[in-house]
């Protein structure tokens, strides 16, 4: 908890220290859930976005907490293709329930598209998963999460007032 | 904007579940005895019919070991290589049929090899609620006819099924193998037949390769690894997996895995 709180505090840090081009993101995504962070641009057409994201609901059964990094390209300049990017994200992902406890990393690319004059942001793509820790917890249950799984979901970003 | 909120809601409620369990398919512990290696003892050769019957008489089943021939034919063998009295030939699958029947004897004691289907009509005649396992295994190929193991294996779990398919006898057989893809393979021909996957140390993972597979269960070498408590055991049932043990020497170890409800339990018998 200490250390989640510690993150968002730089987070916060480097939203308000930094340029006015990088945004406050917030967003609901299917392997992310609910996440907050930054989106800064960091080279040319790169934008690079990394948030906390934690599964708020049926919370009391599993608790999933996840540290995203997603680094987006802008593929057009045109004016009407530049809301297209592509992505790669990755993914640690904690997930804990009475029966096992999982401590994961996806990664996997992604396709996003801006719209309402890029303050939300659509992507859909695919992810990896590895297991990095397993723990069992009880022996009524065995499982193991999917090889591939569907990433998508929507980003608002929130720009700075000028 | 004001989608924001519906579709942020609908994202988390359609979220796909990160971990999937396995559904559950209760079933009963079998607490069968199989005699090892055919039941193999200090005076009965391993893995030949002789021995097979006498194991039969008072086992619930036994496991053999076997080979395929060059012309497809399946021998009961736990080594890889035919023998006869002057040592190793070749390997089987490079090894005709004629070769393996005119090994007969060496020095007075018989030495000569078991087919499989002779083993199986027998049984399915004179002992049909009998099981018998049959481990395929694989070997090092000496030139490129039988370079391609797993083919090899595939055409060994067919021949396999047909035979028990021939005698009505495929609910008994179990077949196991290390070798996920030929245990595929062999379900592909049959839904019927009964695959279990070998498992070495690893419980866990072979669990799960197990249910991914929907194979019938997992063969477990014992001493090796993780321990298999009766928590595993009941874990298999919940999930609908038999359990294979292999080797056990001891009589008190038979009676303790058969009590924590392992289905087929092979031993050697002393």
């Amino acid at each position: 908890m200490k250390k989640g709180i510690i993150y968002i505090g730089i987070i916060l840090h480097f939203y308000w220290a930094s340029a006015q081009k990088t945004n406050f993101i917030c967003g609901a995504v299917n392997f992310e859930y609910l996440h907050f962070g930054i989106c800064a641009p960091i080279y040319k057409r790169f934008k690079f976005q990394t948030s906390v994201g934690f599964k708020p609901y049926g919370f009391r059964k599993t608790e999933i907490y996840t540290f995203n990094n997603r680094l987006n390209y802008q593929i057009f300049k045109n004016a009407r293709l530049s809301k297209f990017n592509v992505a790669i994200n990755s993914i640690l992902w904690y997930f804990n329930n009475v029966s096992n406890q999982f401590f994961n990393f996806s990664v996997g690319p992604e396709i996003g598209y801006y719209v309402a004059q890029y303050r939300l942001e659509l992507h859909a793509g695919i992810v990896y998963n590895s297991v990095l820790k397993y723990t069992r917890k009880t022996y009524n249950e065995i499982g193991w999460p999917n090889n591939w799984m569907p990433s998508f979901g929507l980003i608002f970003h929130l720009n700075k007032k000028q | 904007m004001k989608i924001f909120p519906i579709t942020l809601f609908l994202i988390l409620t359609v979220s796909c579940e990160k971990v999937h369990y396995y559904p559950d398919k209760p079933i009963v512990g079998l607490k069968a005895a199989m005699a090892h290696r055919g039941g193999r003892t200090n005076v009965l050769r391993e893995n030949c019919l002789s021995t097979c019957i006498e194991a039969l008489k008072t086992e619930d089943g036994v496991e053999i070991d076997i080979q395929i021939s060059k012309d497809r034919t399946i021998w009961l063998t736990h080594g890889l290589k035919v023998e006869n009295c002057s040592g190793e030939l070749n390997y089987f699958p490079e090894t005709k049929d004629s070769t393996i029947e005119n090994i007969d004897s060496c020095n007075g004691k018989p030495i000569g090899y078991t087919k499989f289907e002779e083993l199986i009509s027998y049984t399915a005649v004179n002992c049909p609620n009998k099981n018998i396992n049959v481990d395929l295994k694989g070997w090092f190929p000496c030139s490129g006819s039988s370079l391609d193991i797993l083919s090899m294996m595939r055409l060994e779990i067919e021949q396999i099924i047909k035979i028990g398919i021939k005698y009505n006898y495929l609910d008994h057989l179990q077949i196991e193998t290390g070798a996920v893809s030929v245990l595929n393979w062999g379900k592909k021909i049959s839904s019927k037949v009964n695959t279990y996957l070998n498992v070495y140390g690893d419980l866990e993972r072979g669990i799960l390769i197990a249910l991914q597979n929907k194979l019938s269960g997992i063969s477990y070498k014992l001493h090796i690894g993780d321990e298999l408590t009766p928590d595993y055991v009941h874990l298999c049932h919940k999930k609908g997996l038999r359990v294979i043990t292999w080797n056990v020497v001891d009589d008190l170890e038979l009676k303790a895995l058969q009590n924590i409800g392992v289905d087929f339990t092979e031993y050697d018998i002393n």
